[in-house]
């Protein structure tokens, strides 16, 4: 299509469409300007990402094993040596991104396809199977810009955000049209999804509308059952790798053998109820971050046009009910998981990630609702408008960007969190192969390290060896003693298989310590031979300890530069100081 | 296509000028009344408001907010 014709077609729209992707511009453009503006100086989300997934796939380019499927390849410079099949797929766009544009440019890029495809596919969904009316074209486009502007992990590639184009693609098939876009589409997905989050919700709530279908209709749409099939096998295909360590290498005792969620936190009504809502009111963290009171206003505003109201009916009733079983799925896990085992073993509460796609369906439905009733027309825009700069505001990413544009520091830039300039100076003055010595870290993620190619005892891994984490513990037995959160969060989880101590407790702030923080450990409980015993030789810590002579470490230097985000007291362990 | 799961039900799509000439015409002056007006505006400033404020300030009063503001 030339440009020309582009132009053309934009200019015979109407002017609410021309509103409307004047919106989806300003979505796009709000979202990145700070990335072109400060390069490496913008904020990219720490959680999961910088501390986390991201660096897991910057270790895997920097090691070149993204795409090594070897069984017993390990990587040496994580937690002494991890199974590269701990790690995640490199058959992935993710990973092909980050491989071509490097990691900072590579998360920029990787946003943008996630979110381009979140709005095609919005497009296209609503365009053909919810609001065929050319008259609410700028509805639809208004939708699929907010569907945009939601606060989602790019590092899961589009497992969100791709989901109303794997809709359509399923129910092209069910219709027998776009064919082979569609199996191709159903097909590609699990090389950008995270089968964690999406393959089972999204693989059974296909099965649900097949169900439906059948018990409705009585009939079996072929076509669709082969694209779950396909879809099902490539994402086996996809995460071979995870599939073969942990059901078939009998070797591996993952230390999720030893969870154990509930050791001081038992779910009770309440907190089942104070999880409910939670879900209601900000969806959850992990999928994106929402605040969805226009959303409400819009469907109870809707449920009064009588002729019009029993899709956003649906579609709340939807929501409401995968909030409850979201909310008391713990409950449900604890009370039943003893003789329902897989309860626990498949982690079925991942159906909070068709919430966005529900959301932004509902708004879609109940505005266009609205706007058969005269009354209400009005109120469309305003409550679209609200509903878009709730969003926004409350997209992480957008706003500590414009917090750092404006001079308003909350939150360390990508380059302020992973300290490069840092780190190299550490590595000068050690002045040894990094593979020489193994470190770990106090007061700060070991990501960082990891980033800068230390090689470290610690890491934050979803998959990790149980003896390894035993071994681990040791290190700071004396501080889990001391406090049963500690202990409920290491002994019960551990996936942050972390340094902690008990003065510093286990939330964010504990791996998270800033220079302008003012902590001092004042009585640290360390094990310095446990931790000679895996090799430790250094402890980078964003806290200073004061009785580190009593515990066998060295202060050995400050790295205190103004310009950096942190300071690290570099200790050394005396026990193999050579 | 009478089975289909989405067309058929799709009541939505069914919303066309043509089929609502009532409305259409009786309709224009059918403007909110000054109450739901009220409500509704009400509504959306306390969104705006509690967004500028909770974000700004730190979001740490909603879980899970607090990691990421």
């Amino acid at each position: 299509m030339s440009r020309t014709t582009i132009f053309q077609q934009f200019k015979s729209c109407s002017p609410l469409e021309k509103l409307a992707w004047g919106t989806a511009l300003f979505v796009l453009f709000i979202q990145f300007l700070p990335y072109l503006l400060l390069g490496p100086n913008a904020y990219v989300r720490i959680h999961d990402t910088l501390e986390g997934e991201w660096i897991w796939l910057h270790i895997l380019n920097e090691t070149n094993t993204a795409w090594d499927f070897e069984k017993d390849t390990v990587i040496p410079q994580v937690m002494n040596g991890l199974v590269r099949s701990a790690f995640p797929t490199g058959l992935s766009v993710q990973m092909v991104m980050l491989t071509i544009f490097g990691t900072f440019w590579g998360y920029v890029v990787n946003k943008l396809l996630v979110l381009l495809i979140g709005f095609v596919g919005m497009y296209l969904l609503l365009k053909d199977y919810f609001i065929k009316n050319q008259n609410f074209k700028y509805i639809v486009i208004l939708c699929a810009a907010l569907f945009m502007a939601l606060p989602y992990f790019p590092v899961f590639g589009i497992s969100i955000t791709g989901q109303p184009l794997i809709l359509w693609a399923f129910m092209n098939l069910r219709k027998h049209v776009k064919t082979t876009l569609s199996f191709a589409i159903t097909l590609l997905y699990p090389f950008y999804s995270s089968i964690v989050w999406i393959a089972i919700p999204g693989l059974l709530a296909l099965g649900l509308i097949l169900m439906y279908e059948f018990i409705k209709y009585r009939r079996i749409p072929y076509l669709y059952i082969l694209g779950m099939i396909g879809m099902a096998a490539m994402y086996i295909l996809v995460n071979y790798e995870m599939f073969e360590s942990t059901m078939v290498d009998d070797a591996f005792v993952s230390h999720r053998t030893a969870y154990d969620l509930y050791k001081y936190q038992q779910p009770s009504l309440q907190s089942s109820i104070i999880e409910t809502l939670q879900f209601l009111g900000t969806l959850h963290y992990h999928i994106a971050t929402f605040v969805a009171i226009p959303i409400l206003l819009a469907l109870i505003l809707s449920l009064q046009v009588k002729n019009y109201r029993k899709r956003p009916q649906t579609m709340l009733i939807i929501i409401l009910v995968i909030c409850v079983f979201q909310g008391f799925y713990n409950l449900i896990e604890f009370s039943l998981g003893d003789r329902f085992a897989f309860l626990s073993a498949f982690r079925l509460n991942r159906f909070s990630s068709i919430l966005p796609l529900l959301w932004v369906l509902a708004f879609a439905l109940s505005l266009a609702a609205l706007w058969d009733k005269l009354k209400f027309r009005g109120f469309i825009l305003p409550i679209f408008f609200v509903q878009l700069f709730v969003a926004l505001f409350g997209n992480d990413e957008v706003l500590n960007n414009y917090r750092i544009m404006v001079g308003i520091h909350k939150f360390p830039s990508y380059n302020e969190y992973l300290a490069p300039v840092q780190f190299q100076e550490i590595e000068d003055f050690i002045g040894l192969p990094k593979d020489e010595y193994r470190v770990a870290s106090l007061g700060l993620s070991p990501t960082v390290a990891q980033y800068n190619g230390f090689y470290t005892l610690d890491g934050l891994q979803s998959l990790y060896d149980l003896n390894y984490k035993l071994k681990f513990r040791r290190i700071f037995a004396g501080e889990i003693e001391k406090s049963k959160e500690i202990e409920a969060y290491f002994d019960g989880w551990g996936n942050r298989c972390y340094i902690f101590s008990s003065e510093l407790g286990t939330e964010y702030p504990s791996y998270y310590i800033t220079k302008y923080d003012t902590v001092t450990l004042q009585n640290f409980d360390f094990n310095a031979a446990a931790f000679a015993e895996l090799g430790g030789r250094y402890l980078l810590s964003a806290v200073k300890i004061k009785n580190a002579d009593a515990l066998g470490l060295e202060l050995e230097k400050v790295f205190d530069n103004q310009k950096e985000w942190r300071t690290i007291y570099l200790y050394s362990n005396l026990l193999l100081k050579k | 296509m009478e089975n289909d799961l989405f067309v058929q039900q799709s009541v939505i799509e069914k919303i066309t000028v043509k089929e609502h000439p009532r409305e259409i015409h009786e309709g224009v002056s059918d403007s909110p009344s000054t109450t739901l007006k009220i409500v509704v505006y009400s509504v959306l400033v306390a969104c705006v408001v509690a967004a500028a404020v909770v974000y700004s300030l730190g979001g740490r009063l909603i879980f899970p907010l607090g990691a990421f503001y």
